[in-house]
Formats: structure tokens, sequence, C-alpha cells
């Protein structure tokens, strides 16, 4: 489902000595199917963004058009727009309440207010989304669950909404590495079977490279840079101006090419740094490594 | 919009009244309370208001944050004032069917309304000029009387510090909540009485757990660096009754002296004045 | 400075269930002013581990002694967490006061300092984090990485030997994490003893050890050389090699003999181009 945000301008405490401008005339469009990723330091308007995408906040002007609807017109029902945009926040599992998991991620569905049948036939379908096996924990507590288990649940209760744009706010936030990784590929496993739009807000170069389509880098408000990866993290010195880094990867090869050697491009993984320093240094790529 | 709550919250700022102790703001403002409810007429409130703009101008706490702080109780507001336009009897002035208003109910509500008004104002310049840490300090020293009595002084002065520590940071946290049950569909806004409060489950729930969550942080944290009750603690800023708090004390004696001057002899002189005006 | 002898710690969880094991015998020590890390996954008993060094958990079984002191001595209780400051991982939930300073007195308050004398380690605690013009700032209103290293004045004030730090950076974006990381290291370079816990394993190359928990036991020790020089174990525990240690076993897997001390980028780098400086001759023809 596509996305189309003109000149969005949301101010907080308008009026007031300390009024801030969030948002600052943004417009850009993300087509259907697109997995865009959103990055830029704390306080760029990531989030204030993304609230306004599924109606949580009003902006003070503008308009967002999702897929046909005009959400931002005020005829426009809520439920109609939640179903169509999952917003997963940061630690979503501090909003599980339920007294199972069931129950916790039959609450979405229910309130779009569907059948019965729908509504268990979605949290199956929302549980093997995220990796949990129905028959193990549909009926456990959610509270006496792991914190990675936890997360999933919490993600799978925004999924069976079974919403066509699904949006995440850091949801790697907080996990160790391996629970990291399982995320991600989560994420990338539920938008290949549902076929959702996706938008990830990140603090982590390495994964926006190397999993978006394009990126947007929002700063004071605006959107200032928009691109596929290798486009955006051409420009170190902007986005260091900014507060950004590039992916390490990136990084490395920027350095060298600095010192003398030659450039690489914008590299987005480390396999790809071994690619390139090989070649440098004369070293054999070994068959393995290729596939890598 | 929950963010909007002021009362409760600290201004940081240098003035004198900052600089006041906390002890004798306690004090104050409870004799401002009394004050409210001392005068019975619009020339009382004249002194109020007077005394209020002094005391918040001194303060340097900007107006407009301190009206905020009005915004979330609008609705008591508004429901105390239009409560006392229609119930109260007297003479008509306007009539359909059972509503009627009268010139003593548009009197009362009027009263009644910007009582509550000073009142809000009032007590909210306490906290915002007030450090928490120094209200706790100030309740736990004018308390201290009755600790001999086996009242817990230092341990409720505590619970204070904390709970106010941790209202900024549960108000995020319940918002936090609220938008993401949105997310998933929940409203709050329409329905029955009684089908708003059971959407509340789904903030109320996480906000427990939530907040047990903090405490137990909390708890582990303040007993790593050494918190063990009051016993033998020292305190960073122990307690002065300076000049300027004896100035202080001895402008609030006027002020409420003239409160009370006013009830005695200026009593019935609003009524006559309201007299004047509407006829 | 510390040590740990057979350290057991079981938990029940709530009432007819069965007793859970946190730690199954733990034994190590850590020496004065070194730079710990200690790395695991979600529940593999660092967290607790940390926690029993400053007897916030007693043992089920074994010792932990701190300067000589047992944990478990409830006389000693208070020498040993003045000695052993901790820092926690939401910085929200550590701070007591709604003013910075205050909160940096908390802890000498409770130690009976003489009011001059917390002033001035205020003064000292809050410059070492370089947060001294913030002293009268509520804490809500100040960034996660600041609020982290308010909690770190905090630890400081109390003139502890040994801070640990329980994932102070995860809830930090990569700028908090940043400061929150420097001040550590700077910390442990005056001479106070660090034990850090964390899931970013690029904030663990610097450290003296690396300590790897896996399901209450220690699964793997050593430097960071040795400890990285195993990336099969390191997976198999879920975590992850620091990215240019990850760079340099590829290297390595194409015929490329990068040293086994390489552990960040910047020495990545600098080998490279030493490297590529030496075989430049050979590039021309």
């Amino acid at each position: 489902m596509s996305i189309t945000v003109e000149q969005l301008t949301h101010v907080y405490n308008s009026g007031l000595a300390y009024e801030t401008k969030a948002l600052d005339e943004v417009s850009f469009s993300v087509e259907s199917g697109e997995f865009v990723a959103i990055i830029g330091h704390t306080g760029s308007g990531k989030s204030t963004l993304i609230q306004h995408l599924n109606g949580i906040l009003k902006p003070t002007s503008g308009t967002i058009r999702i897929g046909e609807t005009e959400i931002t017109d005020k005829k426009t029902k809520m439920v109609d727009v939640r179903k169509r945009v999952g917003l997963v926040f940061q630690y979503p599992e501090y909003q599980l309440f339920e007294e199972t998991v069931q129950e916790d991620v039959a609450f979405g569905p229910k309130n779009l207010g569907l059948e019965k049948d729908e509504i268990d036939a979605r949290v199956r379908r929302s549980l093997s989304l995220v990796g949990l096996d129905y028959e193990q924990f549909a009926q456990r507590s959610p509270f006496e669950l792991s914190g990675g288990q936890k997360r999933r649940v919490a993600i799978a209760g925004v999924i069976a909404m079974e919403p066509e744009l699904l949006i995440l706010d850091e949801p790697t936030a907080g996990l160790d590495p391996g629970s990291h990784l399982e995320v991600l590929d989560m994420v990338t496993s539920i938008r290949e079977r549902t076929g959702c739009t996706v938008i990830l807000v990140s603090h982590n170069m390495n994964d926006v490279a190397q999993m978006a389509d394009r990126i947007f880098i929002m700063d004071s408000g605006r959107i200032v840079r928009s691109g596929p990866p290798r486009e955006v993290f051409k420009e170190r010195d902007y986005l260091k101006s900014i507060g950004l880094g590039l992916p390490q990867a990136a990084e490395v090869a920027a350095v060298l090419e600095e010192a003398g050697m030659p450039a690489a491009g914008v590299l987005v993984s480390s396999q790809e740094l071994v690619t390139y320093l090989t070649a440098q240094l004369g070293g054999a790529a070994t068959q393995g490594e290729a596939e890598r | 919009m929950i963010r909007d709550i002021t009362l409760g919250q600290y201004y940081p700022e240098y003035s004198i009244i900052h600089k006041l102790d906390p002890r004798l703001k306690i004090v104050a403002i409870l004799f401002y309370i009394a004050s409210l409810f001392v005068v019975k007429d619009f020339c009382g409130y004249l002194l109020v208001m007077l005394a209020l703009g002094i005391f918040i101008s001194l303060s340097k706490v900007p107006l407009r944050f301190i009206l905020r702080g009005l915004k979330p109780i609008m609705i008591i507001i508004m429901f105390t004032f239009l409560l006392n336009m229609f119930m109260t009897s007297g003479e008509i002035l306007w009539q359909w069917k059972f509503l009627k208003i009268t010139q003593e109910g548009i009197y009362n509500a009027v009263f009644m309304a910007l009582r509550l008004v000073f009142l809000i104002l009032g007590s909210s310049m306490l906290t915002l000029t007030t450090k928490p840490i120094k209200l706790t300090d100030g309740i736990e020293s004018l308390l201290k009387p009755f600790k001999k009595m086996g009242l817990p002084t230092h341990e409720l002065a505590m619970m204070m510090t904390i709970a106010l520590r941790f209202i900024p940071t549960l108000l995020e946290e319940t918002d936090k909540i609220m938008k993401a049950q949105m997310a998933r569909g929940a409203d709050f806004e329409t329905g029955s009485i009684f089908r708003r409060a059971k959407a509340m489950v789904p903030i109320l729930v996480p906000l427990f757990v939530g907040a047990f969550r903090i405490a137990q942080d909390l708890a582990m944290a303040m007993e790593a660096r050494c918190y063990r009750g009051g016993e033998g603690r020292t305190k960073l800023n122990a307690l002065k009754f300076k000049r300027k708090d004896a100035v202080a004390a001895l402008i609030m004696a006027v002020y409420f002296a003239l409160a009370i001057l006013d009830r005695v002899f200026l009593e019935g002189l609003d009524a006559v004045l309201v007299h004047l005006v509407i006829k | 400075m510390i040590r740990i002898e057979n350290l057991v710690y079981t938990y029940r969880h709530g009432e007819d269930t069965d007793v859970i094991p946190a730690l199954c015998g733990v034994s190590l020590s850590v020496e004065k002013g070194s730079f710990t890390s200690v790395i695991g996954r979600n529940g593999s008993g660092k967290s607790t581990l940390a926690k029993s060094i400053n007897a916030l958990v007693l043992p089920t079984e074994g010792r932990v002694f701190v300067e000589g002191f047992d944990t478990q001595d409830e006389s000693a209780l208070w020498e040993v967490r003045q000695r052993v400051g901790m820092v926690f991982q939401n910085p929200d939930n550590q701070l007591v006061s709604a003013v910075v300073e205050d909160d940096v007195a908390f802890g000498p308050e409770n130690l009976g300092v003489d009011p001059d004398e917390i002033r001035k380690r205020i003064r000292f605690a809050l410059d070492s984090v370089d947060m001294y013009e913030h002293r009268k700032m509520a804490p809500h209103l100040l960034s996660g990485g600041q609020k982290q290293r308010i909690a770190i004045a905090g630890v400081i004030a109390m003139r502890p030997d040994v801070i640990i730090f329980d994932e102070p950076t995860a809830m930090l974006d990569p700028g908090g994490r940043q400061e929150v990381l420097d001040i550590m290291h700077s910390l442990n370079e005056e001479g106070i003893t660090v034990v850090l816990i964390t899931h970013f394993m690029e904030e663990t190359v610097k450290s003296d050890r690396i300590i790897i928990m896996d399901n209450g036991r220690i699964a793997l020790e050593g430097t960071p050389v040795e400890v990285f020089s195993h990336p099969a174990e390191i997976e198999a525990l879920g975590l992850k090699l620091p990215f240019a240690v990850e760079v340099a076993a590829g290297l390595r897997r194409n015929g490329i003999d990068v040293p086994e001390d390489i552990l960040d980028t910047e020495e990545l780098t600098q080998y490279i181009l030493q490297r590529a400086a030496r075989s430049e001759p050979a590039a021309v023809h």
C-alpha cells in the first residue's frame, strides 16, 4: 500500500514560549511493498512522524494519504486507519496486559470487530509469523515469558490486525546479538509472507544499510536526505555534521579512501568489505566467501 | 495532553521565592488557602489577586506556564460554575422550563469558580517554586514534633520525594501505553461509561506492571547506594530560617490580617455593588 | 579486589514452581584497576552475577569477597556497598531525586558524609562526567545519555573502588552510548576497577578481560584476543564477533594473514594501510 505525505507539519506546545516544530513541512511517498528505514538522532522527529502515519498524532497542517484513504481527513474513521497501518512501538512488551498470549494477540482484531473464527485464525497466523508455536504458547501468561518471547508476542499483537503497512520503532532495542538477528530475520520473513510495506526506525546503520530499499534521514523535523542506502551513505561529512555515522564497512572503506586507497563505493556489510580488501591486498577470495 | 499537568512540577529559577525556607512556604500556602475561605466578597478577591500576582511575579515563573496547569481541571471548574449558576435560588433573571439563572447564581458561580482557580494557582505555586526535595525536607521538619509519637517522618518524606520524582516518568509511561493500545485499535473516547471504564484495563494493567518494575529497579538502585533509612543520614541542604524568611512571614501575617479585616468589615459591600451593576 | 568462589544462586518464581538456577558454580577474581567485560545472551546470569558483587543478591552457595569483606557478613554490608558502586540499565529508574545535584548527593547523604564534603564531591563527580552545568536541572528533561551520566556521578560521589555497569548503554542512542563508554574508560584510567555488562560486542574490545556467561556458568574467558579467536563458540552462545574481528577473520580465510590482535576498526584500517604501503610497488606492476 502506497503512502503519500505532503507538507506535514507538527508543532508541540503551540503558542507557548518553548513551542517546537517537531515536523517541518515533511513530504515523501513510499511505494507499495517497499522497505523504508528512517534514521536520525534522538529528537529529530522520527517518532513524531511515524505516530502521524496511523493517526495517533494529528498534524498541525499537511496531508497523509495511505492507499486511497486520506487519513488526515476528519471524516476518516480511525479504525479504518489502524487496521491498515500497524505500529510497533519501542519496547512493545510493556503493553502486554491480558492473561493469556491468545487473548493479548486477539485484542487488536477484537477492536476491529471481527468474527470469533476470524480472530482465532488471525491469532494463529500471527503467532506463526513471529515464530511462536501456537499450541505451546497460546494459553500461557505473557508475563512469564522470556524477554525475547514477550517482544514477539507484542509484535504478533500488531500483525494480527493484518496491516498493509507495518511500522517498527527500534524493534531490537535491548536485545542480545542473537535475538537481535532473529528479530530482524522475523521482520524480513513477515514482509515476504504478507507482502506488507515496512517502515523501520533504527539507530543501527549496519542493519538499515543491509535491509532497506530506501533510507530517509531526518534532522530537525525534516527529511534531509532520502534514497537507496548506497546513495545516502555517500555523504559521510554531511551525516557526521548531523550526528550520524556510516555503516561500519562503509566507514572503514571511507577512511581507507581518504588515506589514498582506491575508492570502494559504499560498502554495507562485512562481506563486502572483506571482498574489497582481499582484492586490494592481493589475497584470493575463496569460494566459500563469495557465497556468504 | 497528559504533559500539560503542571501541578507537582518544579520550575527551576533563581528568585527570592525559590530561596525562601520551604517550611515557611508550606505554612504560608496553608494560610493562603485558609484566606480563600475567609474572604467572602470580591473585594477580598482583589486582595487575594494582588497577593498572588506579587507572589507570581516575584517567583519569575512565566504566567503562561502556571495557567497551563488549569487546563486539566477546566472541567471541574466549569462544572462548579454551572452547578452554582443553576442551583442557587434567588432573584430570577432568566428561566427555561426547570432551568433558571438567578442573580445570586451568577454571583456564586463566578465566586466559586474563582476560588477554585485561586486554590489551584496558589498551591501549584508551592511546588513550582520549591524543589521537591526541599518540600519534603520542609514537611519532614514540620512533622518532627510527631516523630516522638511514632510517626515515620523520614519515610513519609522519602515516599513523597520519590512520588514527585516519578510523576513525570509515570505520565510519560501512561502516554506511551495509551498510544500503543490506540495503535491496536483501542478506543477510549466513545461508548457508555461502563465501556469506557472497561477500555481502561489495557492501560491500567501495563501501567501497574510498569510501576512495579520501576519500583523494583529503584529500590535496588537505592540499596546499591547504601540507603538504609533516616538513621545516620546527613543532608546536603539543611534548612535554615533566614532573615528574608522572617520578612516573608511578616508579610504573610499582614496579608492574612487584611483578609480577616475584609471579612469583618466589608462583608456586605459586594451585594450592594452587584445590585448597582445589574440594576 | 573481588574474589568469587563457586557462586551458586537459585531462586523460585512463585510458590509452587521448581527452583531455577541463575548461577551454578561461578569462580573468578577481578584485579584492582582492571576493566572486565561480562557478556552473554539474555538470561545467562550475567546480571545476577553483577548484583551479587555488591550484595544486592546473596549467594545460595559459595562466597563473594570484596577487598576481603564477605558479602554475606551483614556487619560488612555497607563497607561492601560503599566500595562497589552500581549503574543500572534504565536511566529513568535509578535517579531518586527530581534535581540533579540532590540525586548525586543521595549516596553520600546515606553514608553520613558532612554537607561541605558532599558539596565538594558533587562538584568532583559532576565534573568527571561533564555535567556540572546541569546540576540544577530536573532529570526527566535530560537525554538518556545525560541521565546515565548523572547516575554515574551519583556513584562516583560515594568514592567507590569498583563500579559495576549493568548494561548501561542498552537503552541509549549511539551518541549517548559513546558518551557513557568514554566515561567508563576514563574512570578506569583514573584507577577505578570497572566491570561492564553489555550486549554490544564493540564495547568490550578495549577491556583487559572478557567473561562470557551462558546458562549460569562461565563459558569462555580471557583477553579480548583470546576470546574472539573462538568465532564458532561465540556464535553458538548467541553472540557476535566485533565488526573488525569479523572482517579480519574473513581476510584470513582469503589467505591474508591479518594479525590476531586486531579488535577494532581503527586497528584494522591502520594495519591495512601499512600493508598496502608495503605492497604498493607490487601493485603497480
